[in-house]
């Protein structure tokens, strides 16, 4: 190789959006710096990766390269700025929980390690307890999420706490968990009329209000969420979560059209989305359309990623999506359940199906 | 007791934040006030509609030199000076009269000229007033004083400045005319310079008075002088049917990456905003550099650069719109240019053939990728005919290339930055096109199975390299293909490259991550297994095949899955860097051996 193939890599990588694409364009930049034995290089490489594979729907690559860039980092503590280590660290340490065959007692540990290098460089341990109420949400354990989320809103915030706009979002999700969606609402006002954004917000937070807006019969306000959200993440990897909460949204006010075109826009990238939350999330959301959809024969010629059987199928496929999806989504929640130790997912699962069959009921009632 | 109190804001703290915080440097004192100017004027046109508008920058000299700005404007009378130059963040443009006409939105432009000077000595009528002449002086440490003046004046403004101590450079006439100059030459309001008894005209003709604003067509000959147009592959011209913006679109000689792209020079109503502004076109028109003049962008509080709103939003895609155009009529009329431009600035027109269905189904074409015959533009591609293929990835491509050109096989490197989505692009759009994407493992798939004579005399060898490579999570197989020069081919699949990958960070890693890794790893084992693909028509696997020494054979193989993994640029895990080792320490071992 030549240091030129490498440097063309970067600068292409560059021109593109964090994204499945720019990520494999960096995992061949890392690819040419280590058969050089470039370590340099390959920190460069991956940071960018890293930050691509966090931001564009490969986060178990992002959670590989950092690996490797932590040891580079514990071997000689002058080969990567502190900061660059420990602000993608954060990232980190929020996204393997999302992989439900990665243990418990690893998550934990990593948060552990995680504190113990903030504190060991005097940093705030602000970010380290939101981290962990993440966590904490994620393997259902409420109380504990509950116990770190007043930590994280009593410390002071530093230079490596998350964005004004993140931390607002987390606020809104965290009072949502809570039941107290009003607060979720009255919080997201600076994310919703403008004045706070970044990469990942306010896009998000519409997603996440969509449910509890139609809950609190909030319908036009849901719709302008819908509206505004949808555009800005439609076809994004890294938001296959709020594309499902979009899904959600387009079944509950029974735009069936609108909702299958969701489905069939995104199918395709679950194939290469190893993302557990994510596909639980997308799987569950595919589910419940096909348990409620209103007709059993439907046009999917553009999906991708089907299962041969269903892809092939002319008419009558509802049946036949309804038991791949809930198998899908059951599965992946099983998995999450026998790594947590509880039945947190599983029961999440059962009760969005009651929501859903209570809402569709008194949608028939009406219309009868 | 509920008396109301008011902040008490202390100005030199203000006029810190505004110098160190607002504004890039100090030059822009001088843009602050010919915009009061520009305004004053304007304001007063809407009474006297035919008031002749005249801008004077008076520079004298003297131990500490001074500046005189005068203009012939609406002035302002006792009580508006009270209201408006005394309250911070108070402008007379902001409430009475609409964006449209006035250019200045704050009332803090006059106070930037305390960045320079510790007093500003104002002397202003009022046109619209039958009032007499004020005299404001502010000062610095925030206190001001007016005066009523009894000597009749024609109506209109006259600011005074004096350099304050350490200021003095930002005083000197070069610095006032180089400001001037870069600020204002392309204001519509006539404005002088004087120094001494030399009198001078600022304004000049802009680029973008050159494009005629009905047809929207350029008339280079009525570009300006210091307007260097050869320097551009083209000069496009941009006209908003509105009248929205007028301005000039410069082709780079270079192509430049959007990381390193400098941003548009752009002007609000004549006065200039920034060369640098960043947010104006579409990101991928970086093959251009506009000098643009907008009519009702609203530009942030530095007046800098511009708020990032709908309107900004329109006024991007409309500049999109005509760059489209532009390049769709050129490929009509110039189709020799339109090469030319392709060949420098190809990735910023594949990005935006990425974005734009119309642009791709007009351009794709004349897009060029590398291919496993060479360089080609699509267009040539698809003249082969036969069925497109493509890699998604560099290393993929660099591996199976030879194989591919081998067999006359037209294989697409789709693995630069936009070339495999274009290639998938094609596929959707022109369906009759049989298009696929191939990797390493799908072309070995299409190699030649071996008789079943052969198959059996190769069984003890495969047998031998099954177990010489056992520790390596790959399987060996053997077929016929050409190349025959090439021994062996490494094939794998996405999956199977990201194991890899994450075997070598784990290899590296603290025990913590290792188990974070190893936990992680059990998502992806049951992805689909590399081979190491051996060639029947490689005269070397053959001579291996019927060699009796089991250990010189176990040693080929080992050094064949090396030299496949190297050729399709795998970095080496340690296990293998130190089996390389071994093995050409045995190689030198074996050629000094007497």
């Amino acid at each position: 190789m030549s240091d030129q193939d490498f440097y063309q890599l970067m600068r292409e990588a560059n021109t593109l959006p964090d994204s499945p694409r720019k990520v494999e364009l960096l995992e061949g930049a890392v690819r040419l710096a280590d058969s050089q034995q470039d370590k340099k290089l390959g920190i460069d490489a991956r940071l960018q990766l890293i930050d691509a594979a966090t931001f564009g729907g490969r986060i178990e690559k992002s959670i590989v390269a950092f690996s490797w860039v932590l040891a580079q980092y514990d071997e000689d503590p002058h080969c990567i700025d502190l900061h660059s280590l420990l602000w993608r660290y954060k990232w980190v340490v929020a996204n393997t929980v999302s992989f439900a065959s990665v243990a418990r007692e690893r998550i934990l540990a990593l948060e552990d390690d995680m504190q113990r290098r903030y504190l060991e460089h005097g940093f705030s341990l602000q970010v380290v307890h939101e981290k962990r109420f993440e966590n904490a949400r994620m393997m259902g354990e409420l109380e504990r999420a509950e116990e770190y989320y007043q930590k994280w809103r009593t410390a002071p915030r530093d230079q490596l706490s998350d964005c004004r706009a993140c931390d607002l979002n987390h606020r809104v999700e965290a009072l949502l968990l809570f039941g107290q969606p009003e607060e979720a609402f009255e919080s997201a006002t600076p994310l919703l009329n403008g004045q706070l954004s970044c990469r990942t917000m306010p896009e998000v937070t519409m997603a996440v209000l969509l449910e509890p807006a139609l809950d609190l019969g909030k319908t036009e306000t849901a719709a302008s969420l819908h509206l505004q959200g949808y555009s800005k993440i439609k076809g994004q990897a890294t938001f296959l979560r709020e594309l499902a909460f979009h899904m959600n949204y387009l079944r509950s006010v029974q735009q069936w059209e609108q909702a299958l075109a969701v489905f069939t826009q995104h199918i395709g990238m679950l194939r290469d989305h190893h993302n557990d939350r994510d596909r639980l999330h997308y799987f569950l959301a595919a589910e419940l359309l096909f348990r409620h959809y209103p007709t059993d024969t439907m046009s999917l010629s553009t999906a991708t990623g089907l299962p041969p059987s269903i892809a092939n199928a002319k008419t009558d496929q509802r049946p036949q999506l309804l038991q791949w999806c809930a198998a899908e989504a059951e599965a992946t929640a099983q998995r999450f359940d026998q790594r947590n130790g509880n039945a947190y997912w599983t029961k999440h699962i059962t009760a969005c199906r009651e929501k859903a069959a209570e809402n569709h009921r008194s949608d028939q009632e009406k219309n009868t | 007791m509920n008396q109301e109190h008011t902040f008490q804001v202390n100005l030199r703290g203000v006029i810190d934040l505004l110098s160190g915080h607002l504004y890039s440097g100090p030059q822009v004192y001088i843009r602050e006030l010919a915009q009061n100017a520009v305004d004053a004027i304007a304001a007063r046109k809407l009474h006297q509609p035919d008031c002749e508008g005249q801008i004077e920058f008076h520079w004298i000299d003297g131990e500490t030199p001074t500046l005189v700005v005068s203009d012939n404007g609406v002035g302002l009378n006792q009580e508006e000076v009270h209201q408006f130059l005394a309250t911070i963040g108070m402008s007379s443009k902001r409430q009475n009269f609409d964006r449209e006409t006035f250019i200045g939105q704050f009332g803090i432009g006059l106070l930037s000229a305390f960045m320079v000077s510790d007093e500003i000595v104002l002397i202003t009528k009022s046109a619209r007033h039958d009032t007499p002449a004020i005299k404001w002086t502010g000062r610095a440490d925030g206190t001001y004083t007016v005066t009523e003046l009894e000597e009749t004046i024609q109506p209109g403004s006259q600011v005074y400045l004096r350099a304050k101590p350490g200021c003095r450079d930002f005083l000197e006439a070069e610095y006032i005319r180089n400001a001037l100059q870069r600020f204002t030459r392309y204001l519509q309001t006539p404005i002088h310079f004087v120094t001494g008894s030399e009198k001078t005209v600022i304004n000049g003709a802009a680029p973008w008075e050159a494009v005629d604003p009905q047809s929207g067509s350029l008339q280079a000959a009525q570009l300006p002088e210091d307007f260097d147009a050869e320097r551009y592959l083209a000069v496009i011209p941009l006209s908003h049917p509105e009248g929205r913006y007028q301005g000039v679109a410069c082709v780079l000689p270079s192509s430049a990456a959007t990381a390193s792209r400098q941003g548009d020079e752009v002007y609000l109503k004549g006065m200039l905003v920034s060369e640098k502004v960043e947010n104006l076109l579409p990101d991928w028109a970086f093959f251009v550099r506009c000098i643009v003049n907008v009519k009702d962008l609203r530009p942030t509080a530095s007046r800098e650069s511009f708020h990032d709103d709908e309107l900004l939003a329109e006024t991007r895609s409309d500049l999109g719109t005509s760059l489209r155009q532009w390049l769709l009529e050129t490929s009509k009329r110039d189709p020799g240019l339109l090469e030319e431009l392709i060949a420098v600035h190809f990735l910023p027109l594949k990005a935006l053939a990425t974005e734009d269905p119309d642009f791709f189904e007009l351009f794709c074409d004349w897009l060029p990728f590398e291919t496993s015959l060479g360089r080609m533009t699509l267009g040539e591609i698809k003249q082969l005919g036969a069925s497109l293929r493509f890699t998604r990835t560099r290393d993929h491509f660099r591996q199976i290339s030879a194989v591919a050109a081998a067999q006359n096989l037209c294989l697409i490197n789709g693995g630069y930055a936009y070339d495999a989505e274009l290639i998938e692009q094609l596929a959707n759009t022109r369906p009759e096109l049989s298009i696929e994407e191939v990797n390493s493992s799908d072309i070995a798939h299409q190699f030649s199975n071996l008789t079943s004579d052969d198959e059996r005399a190769t069984q003890a060898f495969l047998e031998l390299a099954g177990e010489t490579l056992s520790g390596y999570r790959c399987q060996p197989i053997i077929r016929e293909f050409q190349p025959a020069t090439l021994a062996a081919l490494y094939t794998t699949d996405s999956e199977a490259d990201f194991l890899r990958s994450l075997e070598n960070s784990r290899q590296e890693s603290n025990p913590l991550f290792g188990d974070v890794l190893g936990d992680l790893e059990k998502q992806f084992l049951s992805s689909s297994q590399p081979q190491l693909c051996f060639n029947f028509s490689n005269p070397l696997v053959k001579r291996l095949i019927s060699l009796q020494e089991t250990k010189v054979v176990q040693q080929a193989i080992e050094m064949l899955y090396l030299q496949s993994l190297l050729l399709g640029h795998y970095p080496l895990k340690r296990k293998e860097m130190s089996l390389l080792n071994r093995g050409l320490s045995r190689l030198i071992d074996l050629a000094i051996r007497p």
